[in-house]
């Protein structure tokens, strides 16, 4: 690893001018997990590290009536994976929260740091799309909101600009007849980088028609993908095994995926399109019981 | 100085952290792991590196309460915490219930994963003194160990758990003493 400087701000504020002054020198490190070991092998050599670690009020969740989940960018995986909160209401974001890396991993890695490492292969920014979460990043001219599907722009790119710091992530209230699942598959050990992960969110209205649907591939390529063709099928149309099979099998049309050692394209597709269908057909029990 | 912010020097810093009990204030390079302070700063050379990744676990020591990997924390970013380390486990002659029991079962055989193994397993019994097979399993998942095939190691935390639960059963006082 090479030397560097590290800066810590007391205030957000102070984070984002240090990080607009030192452009490219300066990056952010939250819990490190990623970053640590990116400068350890020399991928990455920042100048100046602005350490958000000491930024405690950015450690929470908590449960708002009408904006729904809030999440702290600074609470760590294990939090989210341990709050009572998110197994009651949310267990598909638990799910995805508890099969990162390992214990260790979670007790320091934190959400925000992951969402800005913007690593496709990483279970929260599947969850958080499907689940049409909002990440909340302040800048020097305040702050703004980005839809959680569009924040990752490519591998390790995201719309973040320099001088801005994600603060905070808001998942909308979860609606009576509404159901999120995430699976994910991985080639290996379990807790290897993934094959593919799926997540799909599910609304059935008072009649049992299909409200909403959301299903996102992430893993697979370079960003999250969206299935705008399977949620077309599925929306406006009471549900059926047979429908569910329709929109799984046309759920990976849009994807282009990658060929690494995690699997070919045509694995890759066809292990989403299996896990699209598990994930659709689990939603929707839990949503007619 | 910047605005209100204070710039650390890419030289020599000084880290306050406790080790093991021990209090002191040592200087550190920006780009040292907490791993290379332990062992080249504190001597404790149960902590070990080997994947580098936060992976495999040789690496993990008790930081704050919480196991962590030590080859993946900044150690300049330690300032004020409290670290344990397998040698801070035994009291003198008298071995901690969990390094008893994974001698009295036989979780270790080459012994490099050992202290890893242990101090994570200390944690887990710290959070959760009754662990059921599948949550031991679940937790212990990041430590890997090349020649036990984990069983021994899975039958020395339960046995470590029933020790720890007969202690506090016998000494109810005591503990209630040691919370004050």
């Amino acid at each position: 690893m090479k030397p560097f400087t590290l800066v810590t701000p007391k205030t957000i504020t102070e984070a984002s001018s240090f990080l607009k002054k030192h452009g490219d020198d300066g990056r952010a490190i939250a819990g490190g997990t990623a970053l640590v070991i990116m400068m350890n092998e020399r991928v990455f050599n920042p100048e100046y590290l602005v350490d958000l670690r000491g930024l405690k009020p950015l450690r929470y969740v908590r449960l708002d009536k009408t904006r729904g989940l809030r999440i702290g960018s600074l609470t760590t995986h294990r939090m989210i994976e341990q709050s009572p909160i998110v197994a009651k209401r949310y267990p598909a974001l638990k799910e995805a929260f508890e099969t990162i890396g390992n214990v260790r991993i979670r007790n320091v890695g934190t959400i925000g740091g992951n969402l800005a490492y913007a690593e496709p292969q990483c279970n929260p920014p599947t969850v958080l799309s499907a689940l049409d979460a909002e990440i909340i990043v302040s800048g020097l001219k305040g702050s703004r909101r980005i839809q959680a599907e569009k924040f990752i722009t490519g591998i390790y790119e995201t719309q973040l600009k320099p001088s801005e710091v994600i603060t905070e992530i808001i998942v909308p209230p979860m609606p009576p007849k509404g159901s999120c699942k995430f699976l994910k598959f991985t080639s290996r050990s379990e807790e290897d980088k993934p094959t593919a992960t799926v997540a799909c969110f599910l609304q059935l209205d008072a009649k049992g028609v299909c409200k909403t649907a959301r299903l996102t591939i992430g893993a697979v390529g370079p960003v999250i993908y969206r299935c705008g063709k399977s949620e077309s099928i599925l929306q406006g149309k009471p549900l059926s095994d047979q429908l569910l099979a329709e929109a799984a099998d046309s759920c990976t049309d849009s994807v282009k995926a990658l060929d690494d050692i995690y699997g070919s394209p045509w694995f890759k597709l066809e292990v989403s399109r299996v896990l699209m269908l598990r994930a659709l057909k689990a939603a929707w029990k839990e949503v007619s019981s | 100085m910047e605005g209100g912010l204070i710039v650390k020097t890419s030289g020599l810093q000084e880290v306050k952290i406790t080790v093991n009990g021990v209090k002191r204030l040592v200087p550190v390079k920006s780009n040292w792991t907490l791993l290379r302070l332990l062992r080249q700063g504190f001597g404790c050379n149960s902590v070990k590196e080997v994947c580098g990744i936060g992976e495999c676990g040789t690496c993990t020591v008790i930081k704050d309460g919480k196991p962590v990997s030590s080859c993946i924390e900044l150690a300049i970013r330690t300032n004020g915490s409290i670290i344990i380390t397998a040698e801070g486990l035994a009291v003198g002659d008298r071995l901690h219930p969990v390094q008893q029991s994974f001698v009295e079962e036989g979780g270790f055989q080459c012994g490099f994963c050992t202290p890893g193994m242990i101090v994570m397993a200390k944690t887990l019994l710290d959070e959760n003194p009754t662990p059921t097979l599948d949550e031991i399993k679940e937790y212990m998942a990041g430590n890997l160990c090349r020649c036990t095939g984990y069983w021994q190691i899975v039958s020395a935390i339960q046995k470590a758990s029933e020790r720890i639960a007969k202690t506090t059963a016998s000494q109810p006082q005591r503990r209630n003493n040691r919370r004050l």
